[in-house]
């Protein structure tokens, strides 16, 4: 089966937005993020499941998520949380993204934006 | 070749560290082998529960792609290039020139005065040499591309044509040290040309000078 090929920022700012979401409820390691991903937005995005890393370390690199290693079942996993700064991030995207996705519903229903 | 190995070469190609390609490598394949458990527990025979795994890992060679713009776009040399390629190469002389100092300081009673002044000038061009390549590899490491290294080494060339570290016999017995840093923002423009460039006094001018070129030439031999 040849792996599939989508783009892995599957969409510009939603990564960051769904992860800083799920981290602040929880603490979780990739695998577990993806999964949670998958389960709360019931499949609906495509993207390869290995794109969550970079955005995860680029997350980490802008202090925006903390990470830790630990050993579980002889598989050493990075748990990741988010930080204060994080959740600063998550409001200012979850705001942004609220502002476009009102802009896009009004224009697709006919509307003018600046109504 | 596994995807996790398509993606760790191909990151190793494009000159990540060592430290993150061995972290990334660890968490692709902790993710692999937690989605195979996974798919194992649901029933799928391990073959398919592989071969599903690996699908939704997705496209190796564009995951190496984002792994590498994301790492470059994150750290503060890939935000600042020009600072780096101008304020670096002074800033590596300064250390490494201090570094240089001290050596030679500890290094004056080992040799006779003669031998003194021939390994201080080597001493000077090791400095321009591996400074040249740091800022150099730090760039490019970080940018990817060619062009800001082959600036930053041009700008190590003019520093080190146009500074001095010396240690010396003063006459009233004490050492003294002097470390003068690009000479010619005081000196008349002929002083950097003639007086150092052409007489290569100063040997690390000329080697950065030659790193420079081979920087330059790699640029342009080299896509992007």
């Amino acid at each position: 089966m040849p792996p599939r090929r989508t783009n892995p920022d599957f969409q510009n700012g939603v990564p960051e937005l769904l992860i800083l979401k799920l981290l602040s409820r929880q603490e979780m390691y990739g695998y577990q993020l993806v999964r949670a991903l998958a389960e709360s937005t019931r499949e609906a995005l495509a993207y390869g499941e290995g794109s969550v890393y970079p955005v995860l370390h680029d997350l980490e690199a802008r202090k925006l998520v903390k990470s830790r290693q630990e050993e579980v079942a002889g598989r050493v996993r990075s748990y990741y949380r988010v930080t204060r700064a994080g959740q600063k991030r998550f409001e200012e995207l979850a705001s942004s993204f609220e502002k476009t996705v009102g802009a896009v519903r009004l224009v697709l229903e006919g509307g003018n934006v600046s109504d | 070749m596994s995807p996790i190995d398509a993606v760790h070469w191909e990151l190793a190609d494009r000159g990540l560290p060592r430290r993150y390609l061995l972290r990334v490598r660890g968490e692709l394949a902790a993710h692999v082998e937690d989605a195979i458990s996974d798919l194992i527990d649901a029933g799928h025979p391990i073959t398919l529960a592989r071969s599903i795994a690996l699908e939704r890992f997705g496209d190796p060679s564009i995951l190496a792609d984002t792994f590498v713009e994301r790492y470059r776009r994150a750290s503060f040399i890939a935000r600042h290039p020009l600072a780096i390629a101008f304020a670096g190469p002074p800033l590596m002389f300064i250390v490494l020139g201090m570094v240089h100092l001290v050596l030679f300081v500890m290094l004056y009673h080992y040799f006779s005065s003669r031998w003194f002044q021939i390994t201080q000038y080597i001493g000077q061009a090791l400095v321009s040499l591996t400074g040249a390549s740091l800022v150099a590899l730090m760039l490019r490491r970080r940018l990817g591309h060619r062009r800001w290294p082959a600036i930053a080494t041009l700008i190590f060339a003019v520093v080190g044509m146009t500074s001095d570290l010396s240690v010396r016999p003063e006459p009233n017995g004490n050492l003294g040290l002097s470390m003068y840093v690009a000479r010619c923002l005081w000196r008349p423009p002929y002083y950097l040309f003639f007086m150092r460039g052409v007489s290569t006094r100063t040997p690390s001018g000329s080697i950065s000078f030659h790193s420079w070129r081979w920087h330059k030439e790699y640029a342009n031999s080299s896509p992007k």
